[in-house]
């Protein structure tokens, strides 16, 4: 025979380790939450390093302050809406995970795009640098034939001198 | 050498600008009839301003905290902590590399509430159509000495330890970024 205050604390232990599972369980949450919010955060901006124009990451923001509207709306709901709660979650969720499936294409579109860039301005200094070299060069061989064929076609006139 | 000037970022000094306009979106007629001293249930209108001037995008937090007159301290500018002033809202926002994002505050005392002492001390407010009921508010020793201020802080998120810190860092050092307004509470014939 089972006593009741035997079966009190039972009871009571069993209520206890629900609770803290679940406030452990809602923590845990929370702070993975926090972890993939910064996970997108630094990638959006390694995207904005990697040379994203203010258009794509206007893009990433605008996503971005969508799942901050999600978020406010999933604070003030009442405890008992579970569905709405869910669904909310999975929607912050799944919005987190594509701003930062984006911004890692952005990046490495932007990184590309830097390179060519650099590559395009690094080209053209070369190429700038061989034209004005050879033009130097060419302008500086007109000038000495010119003064040689000058000097060729002066004359030597007797100087006269005053009486 | 032109080649690389050209392709270079130039370091710049990394900052946010806050700043808060009347209802003119002016730095003016911050209160109704230029005056400060406010009564139960007045409309005042304020445009909070920020400017992003970090280089990235930013996720920010505007904290809004009720003040006293003296017994509650201003955030430190030098040792960059936020004031212990009690909390009243925050606006959250992912703000672009040199965009301003402009908050439409608007708010109104919506009742106080006069202790066994005879202190007063501002009950609920709304803000944007919320109304906020107020915990720890700040005590003032009677109706007609009632100064209150409005502090506004600029938290930032920090992605190391994910979570809000105050202001930002720059370098080694935190700065911060903060305003507040002062306002007295006083009563009118209708009110109580």
């Amino acid at each position: 025979m089972i006593r009741a205050s035997t079966l009190l604390v039972f009871s009571l232990s069993f209520v206890a380790i629900v609770l803290l599972s679940h406030s452990t369980s809602v923590a845990s949450q929370s702070v993975n939450a926090q972890m993939q919010l910064s996970k997108v955060i630094q990638d959006a901006q390694a995207a904005e390093l990697s040379g994203a124009n203010s258009d794509e990451m206007r893009g990433l923001a605008v996503q971005l302050n969508t799942v901050l509207a999600l978020q406010d709306e999933l604070q003030n709901l009442p405890p008992q809406e579970l569905g709405r709660r869910a669904q909310l979650s999975q929607q912050i969720n799944a919005t987190l995970t594509r701003v930062d499936m984006e911004a890692n294409e952005l990046a490495t579109k932007a990184s590309q795009r830097t390179s060519i860039t650099h590559l395009v301005a690094y080209s053209s200094g070369v190429v700038g640098a061989v034209i004005v070299t050879v033009a130097y060069y060419y302008a500086a061989l007109l000038q000495r034939r010119y003064r040689i064929k000058r000097t060729f076609e002066m004359k030597i006139i007797p100087k006269r001198t005053e009486a | 050498m032109v080649a690389y000037t050209t392709t270079i970022t130039p370091a710049s000094e990394k900052f946010f600008q806050l700043y808060l306009l009347g209802s003119t979106e002016t730095a003016g007629n911050y209160y109704p009839n230029n005056s400060s001293s406010l009564q139960i249930g007045e409309n005042v209108q304020w445009n909070l301003g920020l400017v992003n001037d970090m280089g990235s995008l930013q996720y920010v937090s505007i904290r809004v905290k009720l003040g006293g007159n003296q017994t509650i301290y201003s955030p430190n500018d030098t040792l960059a902590q936020p004031s212990p002033a009690p909390l009243i809202t925050e606006f959250k926002h992912f703000i672009l590399n040199n965009e301003t994002w402009i908050v439409p505050f608007y708010w109104q005392i919506v009742n106080y509430t006069t202790t066994t002492k005879g202190q007063v001390l501002i009950h609920s407010l709304t803000i944007d159509n919320v109304t906020y009921v107020l915990e720890n508010s700040p005590l003032c020793l009677e109706i007609n000495s009632c100064s209150f201020r409005l502090i506004f802080e600029l938290w930032t998120w920090n992605v190391e330890s994910n979570n809000f810190q105050v202001g930002w860092a720059n370098g080694d050092q935190q700065r911060i970024a903060w305003l507040q307004l002062w306002f007295n509470l006083t009563t009118n014939v209708n009110q109580h």
